[in-house]
């Protein structure tokens, strides 16, 4: 192996969770360090020093939303939150206040490793001429959209939705974020416009099969631009 | 017809109601022929056991008669001051009745059952303020002399010739759990008297005089070990009744007639004594039959009708000209054995007709068995005026003058044409003018005209004309002839109009108690019926209501459930509950809290108290004993009709509770079933893999793998929809709805299910242009998954799954999912959207709950959602409805 074993701090109340997901992290090269409450977590975070956290919203002791609060005052350590499927409030407001990436339990440990993955690359970006994900170009000095080497006419507000995405490649983006950064901090609420250019950028990239949807929809939370 | 020998529910309920006794106070009764038998004394001593035994008694009131045995006795015991209160200018005494049901103790002692209470107290008697406290379910212990027993009330009026005033009713006494005897000799007592144990100093000289004569107390001691001894009687009968020896009483029924003589309560006292022995229920009977009472008479009627209630009889008032009638009419309605009359020993013209009463009842009835009880004559106040009809003078003076004006204008007429007739036939004119004006109006104006005709005929047409003297006797006897007509004939018509009347009153009754019940039959909920019953009460007796219902046995609801306007204050308020918890009337016109403004009338339904109806007369004057009775029927009904609503609402209630409890445990069953299925497969197929042969080998590792994670994503399934359906009917649901683009919803469904659809070929049809919905994107997400996995689940592998979308008639976005199945049975396609239904024969696997969400989601989007199979070939075509919205904004930018 030649990279150094990153580091991941596990926050979760569930041991046998907590036990799956060492087994498969380690066995993917990651050490792992486990915590069951939120107080023992944020000790943690200052002990060991994680590379990244995944952490459980429902915690017995202190709500999941406090642990990313606390922790953002002092690091940018990436967050991934596990939640259940009915909590899309919890998800939007974790996200919004922090966290980097979540993923709805029941899960899936590729799912978990490609999260990890998009979440550990983005706290080391790459700067780039270029960005690409599958057939899609992106060319930021031109701002130029290329799909399969043929280039796409978009309008600005689309262009502008699709380099945020871009930006945040394999994460999920909120709605919220989008607007902020396309409309500005007026407009967050509004987001009906947003669902429509999302449509319109999707037919004008003609992703119209099923295998190669290249921007899927996160229910009830945001956007997520697929990598890979 | 034999009637068999059986118990009665009502006797069967009496026996048990006493030998279990429920959460009412036990009373138990020391008594004597007489004082000075030693009953406090007894009393105090029984309290001490109990009290030793570590019950909470207190003393709630206790006269010792500066007895100095008895007062030696109450050392030791809770004495509760009595209340004093202010009675004209001066300060009086009474048992603090509210004091004692604040300490709450086991036992209270209460001494002289029969005492009077001053006015101003809450009731009117002693053993009313004792019936509250067994109410309240505390045991009371209270002493009482023979002398005061109602029903042997009279008896010992005529032994010792001593007016008693404070009776007690046998039905309180009905009431006690043991009624123990305190006997002593007569010697004994009167020895005691002398010694001065019973009453000291000078007044037990004038004691002795008076009362304690010897022959009096033997009669008195008599007296009270018979009763006593029918006691022992009718408990042995009960007993029976309850444990089903032998000997059933016969159905015997009493029937006494109770009028407004003061004989009637002779007759009652003996009805009851009879009744009571025999263990037989009996019936006062009231027949209204026409004849005008004065105020004092209808006062003794009420007395008579509350004496009779006090003894315990059912009270009936009926209205009926012809008495005997009236009694054989109730007597077969009410399968009456026995009657009681009385037989008035006054001879005279009326009394024959009275008994010929008797002779006609004896004739006229078969299996009665008819007691007579002889009155003594001092009881007779009867007067002739009482049989007759009253005479009515209230003809308004415009009748006198119309007479007036008829008679002249008679006299004109005769006056002109005296020459063609003569007097004599003069006089027949006006003789029919009588009998036509007696006819015509009441017996006054008749007199009225009768004297002036016969003044006018003398002074204009008798010879010597202009003078009113009269000369032959025809015409004396022809001017006496005129006064007889008139006064016949004016009494005939009085009682053919008041006969009118009742019979129009009758009917009257019979009409507003028929529209009562038609209503209250077609009336919808508890606030209908109390709204009629409210506008009928002040319609018939001007008078307001405020209907309570009943929350529990003792407690009233806070509001009223009709919409009325009196404010209740907290008296009246304290007084409905009284009167739920006591369920006896109260208030104006009552015994009990007579001064307050209104009356408070518990709601009897059949099986339990509803509630109280508080009526608010707004004239002071107190009801007739008809309007009375019209009003307690009212009440009656109303009670009735509110019960049965209740009911139904109960029983509506609990066969929604039956529903949902077999919903229940058919969720359940199924819950269970379809968790545990997966869990079998997983737990079989993950220690399948436990073992290192199929661990190792990457080929047989493989299926076991994918069966592991199928089983996993149908349990996850599962649990989505039982979770999505429990939000959608415990209406927790938040819906948040927002601009959906359907195409969006489809394609990113697809790729998140991947996993499961990857057995299936999935052909995409999607209309040209995007289209929006406005609704819940997780809910229509979740609706879409449901209908694609239910084509996933009965298609076979490798078929085609076509989903579609387009819109029709530009407003409606169609969503179709067409699968290669079986298609659905015909018979089935109706139900298929029902929670829990399975089409029979389908594989296993499913709960019937999918198709059910999918309805109720769509239902919520105000979509439509059918089933139906394929024309082309076998499969079923599911289509989903949704009204589509206009894209939100114009996208034109450069």
């Amino acid at each position: 192996m030649k990279t150094p074993q990153q580091k991941v701090l596990i926050i979760d109340d569930e041991r046998s969770i907590c036990k799956f997901i060492r087994l498969s992290l380690e066995s993917n090269n990651f050490s792992v360090v486990e915590a069951y409450t939120g107080e023992e977590g944020i000790k943690e975070v200052i002990a060991s020093r994680p590379d990244i956290i995944i952490l459980d919203l429902g915690l017995p002791d202190v709500h999941g939303l406090e642990v990313i609060k606390k922790v953002r005052e002092w690091t940018q350590i990436p967050i991934i939150i596990l939640s259940v499927q009915d909590s899309d409030e919890d998800k939007v407001q974790a996200l919004d206040s922090g966290a980097d990436d979540y993923l709805t339990k029941p899960f899936s440990v590729p799912e978990l490793l490609a999260r990890i993955r998009v979440a550990l690359r983005h706290s080391f970006p790459e700067k780039s001429v270029v960005f690409k994900a599958g057939n899609l170009e992106i060319e930021w000095s031109a701002k130029l959209v290329k799909i399969s080497g043929q280039s796409i006419k978009l309008t600005v507000t689309e262009y502008n939705i699709l380099s945020v995405l871009a930006k945040y490649a394999g994460k999920v983006v909120t709605h919220r974020m989008i607007l902020k950064e396309v409309w500005g901090p007026n407009a967050v609420e509004h987001t009906q416009y947003l669902r429509v250019y999302v449509g319109q950028i999707r037919r004008k990239l003609q992703i119209n099969s099923l295998e190669s949807e290249i921007i899927v929809t996160e229910a009830g939370v945001g956007y997520r631009l697929v990598v890979d | 017809m034999t009637e068999v020998r059986r118990p009665s529910p009502d006797d069967l309920l009496r026996g048990i109601q006493k030998s279990t006794q429920s959460h009412a106070g036990q009373l138990r009764v020391f008594f004597g022929m007489c004082a000075g038998v030693g009953k406090t004394y007894a009393m105090l001593k029984a309290a001490q056991e109990k009290a030793s035994a570590g019950l909470k008694v207190i003393v709630g009131l206790i006269e010792t008669h500066q007895r100095q045995e008895t007062a030696a006795l109450l050392e030791g015991f809770v004495l509760i001051p009595k209340k004093k209160m202010k009675y004209k200018d001066t300060m009086v005494e009474e048992m603090d009745l509210d004091q004692i049901l604040r300490e709450q103790p086991d036992l209270v002692l209460v001494d002289e059952l029969p005492h009077t209470n001053m006015p101003g107290s809450r009731h009117q008697k002693r053993y009313q303020d004792i019936e509250e406290l067994l109410n309240a379910g505390i045991n009371v212990y209270t002493t009482l002399n023979v002398q005061h027993v109602e029903s042997r009330n009279d008896l010992v009026q005529t032994i010792t010739g001593i007016v008693v005033r404070e009776t007690v009713p046998d039905s309180f006494l009905q009431r006690a759990q043991q009624i123990q005897l305190i006997d002593i000799s007569t010697q004994e007592l009167l020895k005691r008297l002398k010694e001065g144990k019973v009453y000291l100093g000078d007044r037990a000289d004038i004691a002795a005089e008076n009362f304690f004569k010897e022959e009096h107390l033997t009669a008195l001691r008599e007296l009270a070990l018979r009763f006593i001894a029918e006691i022992v009687d009718v408990e042995l009968k009960d007993q029976m009744t309850v444990k089903r020896l032998s000997g059933w009483n016969t159905n015997e029924r009493f029937l006494v007639a109770v009028g407004h003589r003061p004989f009637s309560a002779n007759l009652l006292r003996s009805a009851r004594r009879m009744a009571y022995t025999m263990n037989a229920p009996w019936i006062a009977l009231n027949v209204n039959t026409g004849e005008e009472l004065g105020a004092k008479q209808l006062e003794m009627l009420s007395k008579n009708l509350a004496l009779a209630r006090e003894l315990g009889a059912e009270v009936v008032t009926t209205k009926d000209a012809n008495f005997v009638k009236a009694l054989k009419q109730v007597i077969e309605e009410r399968n009456v054995t026995q009657i009681v009359v009385g037989q008035p020993n006054i001879k005279s013209f009326f009394r024959k007709k009275r008994n010929s009463v008797l002779e006609q009842l004896l004739k006229e009835t078969v299996n009665v068995d008819i007691h007579v009880i002889r009155q003594e004559s001092e009881a007779v106040t009867s007067k002739l005026s009482l049989k007759l009809p009253k005479v009515y003078f209230r003809t308004g003076l415009l009748t006198y003058f119309l007479n007036l004006i008829f008679i002249s204008a008679v006299t004109l007429l005769c006056y002109k044409f005296i020459a063609l007739l003569g007097y004599r036939a003069v006089g027949f004119i006006f003789l029919m003018a009588i009998v036509l004006v007696s006819v015509l109006t009441t017996i006054g104006p008749t007199l009225f005209t009768t004297i002036i005709s016969s003044l006018a005929w003398n002074y204009f047409f008798i010879e010597p004309r202009f003078t009113f003297a009269i000369r032959t006797y025809e015409d004396i006897m022809m001017g006496a002839t005129f006064f007889v007509v008139a006064v016949i004939s004016g009494l005939f018509t009085t009682r053919i109009r008041k006969q009118e009347a009742d019979l129009r009153q009758r009917e009257y009754r019979t009409r507003v108690l028929f529209e009562i019940g038609k209503e209250f039959a077609a009336a919808k909920g508890e606030r209908d019926i109390a709204s009629i019953a409210a506008r009928y009460i002040k319609q018939l007796f001007s008078a307001n209501v405020c209907v309570f219902k009943s929350e529990s046995e003792r407690v009233l609801a806070p509001e009223p459930i009709n919409f009325s306007n009196i404010p209740v204050d907290s008296k009246e308020n304290a007084m409905a509950n009284w009167s739920l918890v006591n369920k006896k009337k109260a208030g104006w016109g009552t015994d009990t809290l007579k001064e307050s403004v209104c009356q408070s009338i518990p709601l009897l339904g059949r099986s339990e108290i509803i509630g109280v109806l508080l009526f608010y007369p707004t004239q002071k004057k107190k009801l007739l004993v008809e309007q009375e009775g019209l009003l307690y029927t009212i009440v009656n009904y109303f009670a009735i009709a509110l019960e049965r609503e209740i009911l139904e609402t109960k029983s509506r209630n609990s066969k929604l509770l039956e529903d949902s409890e077999r919903l229940y445990q058919t969720i359940l069953n199924s819950v269970s079933h379809e968790l545990r299925t997966p869990l079998t497969s997983i737990i079989g197929t993950a220690t399948a893999l436990q073992d290192s042969a199929t661990l190792d080998n990457p080929e047989t590792r493989k299926p076991y793998m994918d069966d592991l994670i199928d089983s996993a994503d149908r349990l996850n399934h599962v649990i989505e929809n039982l979770l999505e359906m429990s939000r959608l009917d415990s209406g927790v649901l938040s819906i948040k709805k927002e601009i959906v683009d359907i195409h969006d919803l489809i394609q990113s469904t697809l790729q998140r299910q991947k996993r499961s659809l990857r057995h299936h070929k999935i052909e995409l049809n999607l209309y040209k242009d995007p289209l929006y919905c406005h609704g819940d994107y997780r809910l229509l997400e979740h609706a879409f998954i449901n209908l694609v996995l239910n084509a996933v689940t009965y298609s076979p592998k490798d078929q085609l799954i076509e989903i579609a979308t387009s819109l029709k008639h530009k407003k409606q976005v169609i969503i179709e999912i067409k699968d290669r199945g079986k298609g659905v049975p015909e018979d089935s396609l109706p139900k298929i959207f029902n929670k829990f239904y399975r089409v029979p024969g389908s594989p296993a696997g499913g709960m019937g709950l999918g198709l059910s969400i999918v309805r109720d989601i769509v239902e919520i989007h105000h979509g439509n959602v059918y089933g139906q199979n394929r024309k082309d070939g076998p499969g079923a075509i599911f289509t989903l409805e949704l009204d589509s919205v206009e894209t939100p904004l114009s996208i034109k930018e450069s």
